[in-house]
């Protein structure tokens, strides 16, 4: 046994890497997933249009984002979604909602209020989310917008 | 001839020797591994840039503190920005406001333009603003409005519930 080892010369030690790779790149792929995951909150919504110059990046880590969801094809209203949870557009709905809110508030008190709504929606649907909002005890919000060509 | 080459050289003998048909087979298997866990990883990083932007806004009506106040200070009155859509598409939309130290408006921009000189003039750097949109205005305009009060220099903007007040 001894002499086969030393018929062949050295020994060449050589790490193999392509394992290694693999399972990194697995690994970053599971969490990417898992961060994709918690991120599916955001509702796909043609928001409004504004110039970069007047915005900042919005920040959805560590912040409340409340979207008002579209009317359903028959017109019928959605509601209103924050996080995974939906509300409906009516006093008791908005009533849970204000709850919501206060309780992620007491949670993370220095968390942002992200407001996504689609560009053409009406006032009237988001006016109550707004004062449900300022009732839940908060004082700012952030509008969420896009940089797009068309920018008012 | 190195050792190193030696052996390559022997190994491919060796490999030649078994397979006399003298196909060298290519081991696919980990080259498609690989291959795929990059594909999926860019996928998903493509999906992760996000181009939303975000404007800073009031929302409660702000408070003034009535202890700490100049009692003989007049209250102040926030202008109030009323908006309107006119239409189905973006560019129609009126918009006016009750100061009458800011004349007639066509656009966002002409409102964050007469902001901006009245700042100097006229307005105090903490004026407060109350965007005015009706049950049908849109909210890209009503965003507008705030945009365009901040362009003029002007942070303390809120949305007023919707309302009947006319446009000027």
């Amino acid at each position: 046994m001894a002499t086969r080892v030393y018929q062949r010369g050295p020994v060449k030690v050589q790490a193999n890497l392509t394992p290694l790779i693999d399972v990194v790149f697995l690994l970053i792929t599971f969490f990417m997933l898992v961060a994709q995951i918690q991120r599916t909150r955001l509702e796909a919504l043609d928001l409004p249009r504004l110039s970069a110059a007047e915005t900042s990046k919005a920040v959805h880590d560590d912040s409340a984002v409340v979207n008002v969801l579209p009317l359903g094809p028959g017109g019928e209203s959605r509601g209103y979604r924050v996080g995974a949870r939906t509300f409906a557009e009516s006093p008791d709905g908005l009533g849970a909602l204000v709850d919501e809110l206060k309780r992620s508030m007491k949670q993370q008190p220095s968390a942002n209020v992200l407001v996504r709504a689609e560009r053409t929606e009406m006032y009237e649907r988001v006016h109550p989310l707004l004062a449900a909002i300022a009732q839940a005890g908060i004082t700012r919000v952030h509008v969420v917008t896009v940089d797009k060509d068309g920018a008012l | 001839m190195s050792t190193v080459e030696a052996h390559r050289a022997s190994h491919t003998a060796k490999r030649r020797r078994r397979r006399p048909g003298g196909a060298i087979a290519l081991n696919l298997a980990p080259m498609i591994d690989v291959v795929f866990l990059l594909l999926i990883y860019f996928m998903l990083a493509m999906n992760f840039t996000s181009e939303e932007r975000a404007i800073q806004m009031d929302v409660a009506a702000d408070q003034q503190a009535p202890e700490s106040a100049d009692p003989f200070a007049l209250p102040e009155q926030p202008i109030m920005v009323i908006v309107r859509s006119t239409g189905d598409g973006a560019q129609d939309y009126g918009l006016s406001t009750d100061s009458p130290s800011i004349g007639a408006l066509h656009s966002f921009d002409d409102l964050a333009r007469a902001l901006n000189a009245a700042r100097t003039a006229i307005l105090d750097d903490d004026q407060r603003f109350v965007i005015a949109p009706d049950a049908s205005t849109r909210w890209e305009h009503t965003v507008a409005a705030v945009s365009a009060v901040r362009r003029g220099g002007f942070n303390r903007v809120r949305m007023a519930a919707p309302e009947g007040v006319a446009l000027r």
